[in-house]
């Protein structure tokens, strides 16, 4: 799967998480934190891990969830690009 | 003593997710409560239900977004489009929103019941909704993957705890929960905060959820009418279940007028008590008339009338479940207090049902809308009367009545033996 294809697909799924507007998530980069650029609640990184296990059909362990101590498009892009088929 | 007035209402219902529409269909007399095709699937001895039309609450046009909405089950989603309805009305700013002065109160009976049940389910059944549109995937049981906003969304608190974290307020952030008489409940204690000067201003009232697991309960308790709301008649065989949200912002009487607002109305008395008959749901006229009796005493243990003796309001708005057993102790209970004449009896459950945490809120609303344009709620469905009401027929209006009405006694009652009534008089 082509990276531009995952961080297409991550985006899709942040829309319903987002804090800050739209347009922010449109113009967001791979070092755009999702957090504190977003707006992204904490306790929604379960949800967007859950979200993204059901469209890519992969699964997480917790520690690999718990580890996300960075999250930016690229740590998250990163780590579903590790799990999708190359 | 500081006085507090009613300045914002904010209504969720299947009568209108708006205080106009709502306004309307209750002047106009139409019934609210619809079969429900999820009852009639699960065998259901009551096929009907009074639940809000959610397709119609544009939540984006209130200001609450999709970030906003993942903390909240539908009673919570009711409860915060009726709170910014309200605090539009009070005019209320955000600077005297965020600030320790302002705080809410807000309940409901059952909770976020349906995103509980969800985690239940996905958890005993082994399935998650896990590339649903290729197929059902069977998982290890995993609470993570109900996702992680169950609690927020069902604890008793999820109503006040929502409406808290979008309008940032400071002041009180609690929620009581006391079954049908939780929305009087929640404004009583607000009114109480107001009055004795530890907010000035308070988002208060209750909500309930449209959640057929609550109502399936209730159905157990073969309390639920197969047949409507027939509030007052002898036809009357059990309450219709319902959902939705009322939402009063209150505030110091002096404080509306010094910022330029007409308050709707004034509360005058609050009461709350319990039966103490040992009963979970029976009613009791002694506890009923104790109820009423300390409204009128505004809730202090001295049982003295500040109304004075002979008094009493237009209009009294009746708990008035259409239960076989409740109305005509209520009615009986009225009576022995206020005699049998001099003022109007309404039961606004023959239109919209029995909301539950929600209905004592949402039917102040009705008195605040009575009072405010001048008219008794008509009892459309009534008869034949129960022949043991027959001697007050004339204080039960069947039809709409309009006049120059200033005061409304509004009573609930709830399980546990819990009855709350409050007194307010238009402004």
């Amino acid at each position: 799967m082509q990276r531009s294809e995952v961080i297409a697909g991550l985006k899709e799924i942040l829309v319903p998480f987002l804090g800050a507007g739209k347009e922010k998530l449109d113009a967001a980069t791979e070092g755009t934190d999702i957090s504190k650029e977003l707006g992204v609640k904490s306790t929604d990184i379960v949800n967007i891990v859950l979200e993204i296990e059901k469209k890519w059909d992969i699964a997480f362990e917790d520690e690999e969830i718990d580890a996300l101590n960075e999250l930016t498009i690229k740590s998250v892009a990163d780590l579903v690009m590790s799990k999708v088929p190359k | 003593m500081v006085e507090v007035a009613i300045v914002g209402t904010g209504v969720v219902s299947s009568l209108g997710n708006d205080v106009e529409t709502f306004s309307q269909n209750l002047q106009e007399g139409k019934i609210g409560y619809k079969t429900i095709p999820l009852h009639e699937e699960l065998n259901f001895r009551s096929k009907i239900a009074s639940y809000p039309d959610e397709s119609k609450i544009d939540y984006q046009a209130y200001g609450i977004t999709s970030q906003n909405l993942l903390s909240c089950d539908d009673v919570a989603r009711y409860a915060l489009a009726a709170a910014v309805q309200a605090v539009r009305q009070a005019g209320l700013p955000d600077s005297l929103l965020q600030n320790p002065d302002c705080g809410v109160l807000i309940g409901c009976g059952l909770s976020g019941t349906n995103e509980l049940l969800d985690m239940a389910l996905q958890l005993t059944n082994r399935q998650a909704f896990f590339t649903k549109e290729k197929r059902w995937k069977v998982l290890n049981p995993k609470p993570r993957n109900s996702g992680s906003h169950k609690i927020d969304a069902s604890m008793a608190s999820t109503c006040a705890a929502n409406a808290t974290v979008f309008f940032k307020t400071q002041g009180i952030g609690e929620a009581l929960s006391s079954a049908c008489s939780t929305g009087v409940g929640n404004i009583g204690y607000a009114y109480r905060m107001i009055k004795h000067g530890y907010q000035k201003r308070v988002i208060c009232g209750g909500a309930e959820g449209s959640f057929w697991n609550g109502a399936a309960g209730f159905d157990a308790m073969m309390v639920l009418s197969p047949t409507g709301s027939h509030a007052l008649s002898s036809r009357r065989d059990g309450f219709v279940v319902g959902g939705g949200a009322g939402v009063v912002v209150l505030e110091e009487l002096q404080s509306a007028l010094d910022r330029g607002v007409k308050p709707l109305a004034v509360i005058k008395g609050y009461y709350s008590g319990c039966c103490g008959s040992g009963d979970m749901v029976a009613p009791s006229r002694e506890g009923q008339v104790r109820c009423i009796k300390g409204v009128l005493a505004d809730g202090h243990p001295g049982w003295q009338n500040i109304f004075g003796e002979g008094w009493r309001p237009d209009i009294v708005k009746l708990h008035g479940t259409a239960t076989p057993t409740g109305d005509v102790i209520e009615v009986k209970s009225v009576v022995e207090c206020f005699g049998p004449q001099g003022y109007h009896l309404t039961a606004p459950k023959a239109l919209f049902g029995h909301l539950l945490g929600a209905t004592g809120s949402v039917e102040l609303i009705s008195a605040v809308d009575m009072l405010q344009k001048g008219y008794v709620i008509p009892n459309i469905d009534c008869d034949p009367l129960d022949p043991e009401l027959e001697f007050v027929s004339h204080l039960i209006p069947r039809k709409i009545v309009k006049g120059n009405f200033k005061t409304a006694l509004c009573l609930s009652f709830g399980f546990g033996s819990t009855n709350a009534g409050m007194i307010i008089e238009r402004f």
